[in-house]
């Protein structure tokens, strides 16, 4: 099955995986995917965004604008403690950390979501949520 | 009802000596007589008649270091140099100021969730125009 890690659909999905990959949580293509899941391995981090809110508008000639969009990542793992200690760590990492080119990326909650778990041939996994709202100056040129 | 065409505030800009201010919201400019009592006795209702004129100006913006429109500012206000203030309405509708001097920037830093803002204030110096 194809990976879908390198199509931009939001770019900001593209640079939140790419910094996650620069932090050492995963390799992009292999245990962290953009949009959808990847095949074979039940440790995993996929990073997406369900749309955000309305943008920051500068009274500026229409030159510049705040987008705001919520990132959406998800942990995966077969065993529950160690998938909540790697969703606790990003977590972390998004709290104390400013990614390049952003103005602010902190969670939207104070603690990781326990998605839920599901019956698959890797066995039980284990899902684990994080909402982020990420501020971004984009140049309407 | 006639057609209208509104202006969104989104096409205005402030700019300080010939260099845009980025990050601008809330601009409040103010371009007003100042009105002299010249009521008298016998009266019925009272009267005010313009004098000569002054404009304000003040609004909001988000901090940015590097911004040249936003350095100039600053230095501006240490300095205390006289700059011509530019707020364009839209494209072709503006105020060009003779001159103002900046009377303070409040920097606003309320939250831990908060982006930071500043608060400005100009002062008058002269006349402002406005091109239409």
């Amino acid at each position: 099955m194809e990976n879908y890690h390198k199509v931009i659909i939001i770019s900001l999905v593209e640079d939140v995986a790419d910094w996650l990959v620069t932090k050492g949580e995963g390799t992009l293509g292999t245990n962290l995917f953009c949009y959808r899941w990847g095949d074979g391995y039940a440790d995993g981090v996929l990073v997406t965004s369900t749309g955000g809110n309305n943008p920051e508008r500068f009274i500026d000639g229409d030159v510049s604008r705040i987008n705001k969009t919520f990132i959406n990542i998800l942990v995966r793992n077969d065993d529950m403690i160690t998938g909540l200690a790697k969703a606790e760590e990003i977590l972390s990492l998004f709290e104390k950390n400013l990614i390049t080119n952003c103005v602010s990326n902190k969670p939207r909650r104070d603690e990781v979501i326990y998605v839920g778990n599901e019956n698959t041939t890797m066995g039980i996994i284990h899902y684990f949520g994080i909402d982020i709202l990420v501020q971004q100056v984009k140049s309407n040129t | 009802m006639a057609d209208i065409t509104p202006i969104l505030a989104t096409s205005g800009s402030v700019y300080i000596d010939g260099t845009k201010i980025e990050g601008v919201s809330n601009v409040k400019f103010g371009d007003k007589n100042i009105m002299k009592d010249i009521t008298v006795l016998g009266d019925l209702a009272k009267k005010n008649y313009p004098t000569i004129q002054e404009w304000s100006l003040s609004f909001d913006m988000k901090t940015l270091r590097t911004d040249p429109g936003q350095i100039k500012l600053r230095a501006s206000k240490s300095a205390k140099t006289n700059l011509v203030y530019i707020v364009y309405i839209n494209g072709s509708m503006y105020y060009t100021s003779e001159g103002g001097f900046v009377e303070g920037i409040d920097y606003n830093l309320a939250s831990a969730e908060d982006i930071s803002d500043s608060s400005v204030t100009i002062s008058s110096y002269g006349t402002a125009t406005l091109t239409s």
